[in-house]
């Protein structure tokens, strides 16, 4: 049950399916749960290594991979197996990309809010793989808080489901969670049910620029310490544009992008407010994002971390407490100083998630042990900090050098 | 169970904090469902986790189970001690160990009752968002156990959505941490394992838990209907209008009735067919035109009357029904059986309909308080324990309510959880791999089945059939 779109496996597509530079022997591409299931149960009698395969996106996420002999593509189970707009909640295939489920639920006003890097191409399955999320915070956005259910493979071939189909259900244990961001490590994902959302009635973002960090995490602080309920809250680095290449963010300075969404009403006092806490918080200036501007802009901040850096690079995805955002923002900049080191970031100011990309033009030893060396200190940092750093996209001998996943 | 037994109990928490006396271990047989009897050796009441594990690894060397309990709200006999063993409970271990503002956070020992974290945070207009009508009594650890609900639990979540982290006794006696000071940490989600894992996994000692701001502002609405069609109506049009109210709660006639008659009384129509209580929250601004569209839906769906609460004291009040509506059945009758199915919200008349059947087929009364906002049931079946029979049938309808559930698409609980009462039911929802997976899950942590043995998963896998008692 190997082929291409051709019926042919071709050494090129072997190539292509790759994971940190092992070529697989094989590509199976399983039409239903029960081919899923035969493809494990043969590659567990014969101890054959299978790496589940979304749009292959972020296989390189997690530690070296010791083996692969199977690439187990879910590219032919990408339906809708059930949508009921009356219960928000729907239930697809695995292999379904997130920009095509999002097309089918906003013809019924619908959406999951959910805007991880890879937007377009990132599959169901994969995105529940890598417990993916974006800057959007809904109260309650990730994953965990979405999923509703699970069809999946276990590696010996017995297909099981966990969770069902409804918002409320604790029938027994909640396995679910446990395979949100297992990276294809304990199951194969066939199926999952998830809830969506109405659509807000209205969205509008705001770009305001300050002299530095500082003065821009004092508004993003604020903004979170008052009653607004703000969906983003970006804090983008002077050289996001660069790296970008989105005209709508300014350059030269770090900027904050923040969004409101919901009832018209309700978001228009926040601009108000907004726009007032900025003027009284020394920024440079405050606009707003209208029409095309606003999409592209808050697109470029949710694909930041699926860039691709030119020379050495490496992109860091810190998590910690956003009281102690003012102190990591520092560190990042203070390590990047000492190791020479080009850096560009996006930070969730209402969360304190942060990514880095560390970068350099020079691809000698030296750098690269310095990239390693910054990456240490960052996460040491973090640690001291009791939160986490891990490597989310770096060079495949990176990966020999330090443990990539801060577990 | 040896004298050096209860001596050894005795050296880890003291003396003062050890039950063996037949008379002291009786309240701690049973939970809220009263109807599943254990028989506990013993009742400890430690102080610290240091003294949990101690307990557990004497335990093990003796072989004898332990059993986590917090306040023993419970309704479906998750902590009551069935094969003898010793009770864990949680009451003493109840501080606040950290109070977070700034990073919305809260770090609280199990034993914390529900709405004194809120309480202790309220001032600063701060609460913490799950809400099961027992709170005023249950322990937030019991709510991990369960992964509550309650009724702002449909905007805003159920208990797993707000659990950062915990610190639990694994059933060898080794304490850990999992989880941590964020909501997306790289690795496995074992804290998202451990909630709703019903005490079978572990004992949580300690929790770090997610803390809010108040809404702005609070608007609620009670709508009054001459059948329960129409209020289910009403609320599967409010979900279609894009409006994702905080709470939608039901209650049909006979609920009213018990209401009413009891001490939990606050003038609702007892003529009405069904009411619904509907609260919106969020900032101030857009609430009056939401609440204004709310109105017009329950009146294209025939209510015959929509009132809304005009200050805090009022919207108290017609809480205070809902609250009390299952000790209200003391009301009716002088025992229930209560289950929580859930059904998609597009199927609440028909399955409200055919639990109408099941309570002329039995002949017993069927009262009906729910979550209508997020399908979550709850058919209150009133019967006479002193009546030879009765309980048996009253158990048996409400299996059948939990069938119509699973025929609707489904599932056998919202909230209280599997415990006993429902783990022979659990083959009607998971089919023999499902199982299989779930007791892989649970032999990670607890192969021997020392830690609140017997429930969850059915002792026979491959039994069908309502748990006997």
């Amino acid at each position: 049950m190997s082929y291409d779109a051709d019926g042919q496996t071709s050494s090129a597509n072997l190539q292509s399916r790759q994971i940190d530079e092992i070529i697989p022997r094989e590509i199976a591409r399983p039409r239903s749960i029960d081919e899923i299931s035969s493809t494990l149960q043969n590659a567990n009698t014969e101890k054959n290594a299978v790496s589940p395969w979304g749009s292959g996106t972020q296989v390189q996420l997690g530690e070296k991979l010791e083996a692969l002999d199977i690439v187990l593509e879910t590219s032919a189970l990408n339906k809708v197996i059930e949508y009921e707009p009356g219960d928000l909640t729907i239930t697809v295939q695995a292999g379904m990309k997130l920009s095509e489920l999002q097309n089918h639920l906003s013809k019924r006003g619908q959406y999951l809010p959910l805007d991880p890097p890879y937007g377009t191409k990132s599959t169901i399955g994969g995105i529940i793989a890598k417990n993916s999320s974006g800057p959007k915070l809904i109260v309650n956005g990730l994953l965990r808080d979405l999923l509703l259910g699970l069809r999946f493979v276990l590696p010996n071939g017995i297909i099981a489901k966990t969770g069902g189909k409804v918002v409320k259900n604790v029938s027994g244990y909640d396995m679910k969670k446990l395979f949100i961001g297992s990276l294809g490590t304990l199951c194969a994902i066939a199926e999952a049910s998830l809830k969506v959302l109405p659509l807000p009635e209205q969205k509008k973002s705001l770009i305001t620029s300050f002299h530095n960090t500082d003065n821009a995490l004092k508004a993003a602080l604020k903004l979170t310490n008052s009653e607004m309920l703000p969906e983003v809250v970006e804090l983008v680095a002077p050289n996001f544009r660069e790296l970008s290449h989105c005209h709508e963010i300014p350059d030269k300075n770090v900027s904050l992008i923040v969004s409101f969404s919901g009832l018209s009403e309700d978001v228009e006092r926040q601009i108000i407010q907004f726009e007032d806490f900025c003027k009284k918080s020394e920024c440079i200036g405050v606009s707003e994002l209208q029409g095309k501007a606003q999409s592209q802009a808050l697109e470029a901040v949710q694909e930041f971390p699926a860039l691709t850096v030119e020379g050495l690079s490496a992109l860091a995805k810190s998590t910690g407490l956003v009281s102690k955002l003012p102190e990591i923002m520092k560190t990042i900049d203070a390590t990047a100083q000492e190791f020479g080191l080009q850096y560009s970031y996006s930070a969730h100011a209402c969360t304190g998630l942060v990514h880095t990309w560390f970068f350099s033009d020079k691809q000698h030893e030296a750098t690269k042990e310095s990239l390693t060396r910054a990456l240490e200190r960052l996460r040491d940092f973090l640690h001291k900090l009791e939160g986490t750093m891990s490597v989310v996209s770096c060079p495949f001998w990176l990966k020999s050098k330090l443990p990539t996943l801060d577990i | 169970m040896s004298t050096s037994f209860v001596e050894g109990l005795r050296k880890i928490v003291g003396p003062e904090n050890t039950l063996t006396d037949r008379e002291h271990l009786f309240v701690y047989r049973c939970d809220a469902a009263q109807i599943f009897i254990g028989n506990p050796v013993a009742v400890i009441f430690p102080t610290s986790v240091e003294q949990v594990s101690e307990v557990v690894k004497l335990c093990n060397m003796e072989k004898i189970s332990f059993i986590p309990r917090g306040s023993g709200t419970g309704l479906s006999g998750g902590a009551v001690p069935l094969e003898g063993g010793v009770v864990i409970e949680t009451s003493k271990m109840n501080r606040v160990i950290e109070i977070d503002f700034a990073n919305e956070r809260a770090v609280v020992e199990s034993g914390l009752i529900n709405l004194q974290l809120s309480a202790s945070i309220s001032q600063e207009g701060f609460h913490y968002v799950p809400d099961p009508s027992s709170q005023q009594a249950c322990t937030l650890g019991g709510n991990i156990a369960h992964n509550s609900g309650g009724p702002h639990c449909l905007k805003y979540g159920v208990t797993t959505s707000h659990v950062l982290g915990l610190e639990v006794v694994l059933p060898t006696g080794e304490i850990v941490n999992v989880g941590g000071k964020s909501r997306d940490i790289p690795g496995y989600d074992l804290t998202g394992v451990f909630v709703g894992s019903e005490g079978t996994l572990g004992i949580v000692t300690k929790m770090t838990l997610r803390i809010h701001r108040k809404p702005e502002a609070i608007k609620t609405l009670m709508a009054v209907f001459a059948t329960t069609d129409d209020a289910s109506n009403t609320v599967s049009d409010i979900i279609a209008n894009g409006i994702l109210p905080a709470a939608v709660e039901m209650m049909d006639k006979l609920a009213i009735k018990a209401i009413e008659l009891s001490q939990h009384a606050c003038s609702y129509p007892k003529d009405a067919g069904a009411v619904l209580l509907i609260e919106v929250d969020g900032l101030k601004d857009g609430l009056e035109r939401q609440i204004q569209r709310i109105k017009e839906i329950c009146s294209k769906n025939r209510a015959r009357e929509v009132r809304e609460a005009k200050d805090e004291a009022e919207r108290k009040k017609f809480w205070t029904g809902r609250k009390g509506a299952f000790p209200a059945m003391g009301s009716l009758s002088p025992n229930y059986v209560v289950q929580d199915g859930v059904i998609p919200r597009t199927k609440l008349p028909q399955a409200l309909r055919k639990i109408n059947k099941i309570s002329e087929t039995y002949g017993l009364q069927i009262a009906n308080v729910f979550h209508a906002g997020d399908g979550n049931l709850h058919p209150l079946i009133a019967f006479d324990l002193r009546k030879p029979g009765e309980k048996e049938k009253a158990f048996e309808a409400s299996v059948e309510t939990l069938k119509v559930c699973i025929e609707a698409g489904g599932v056998i609980t919202g909230e209280h959880g599997i415990g006993m009462e429902k783990r022979d039911v659990m083959p009607l929802l998971f089919s023999q791999e499902d199982l299989a997976a779930m007791k892989m899950l649970r032999d990670v942590f607890n192969p021997h089945g020392s830690c609140n043995p017997s429930k969850v998963l059915p002792t026979k896998l491959g039994c069908v059939g309502p748990s006997s008692y």
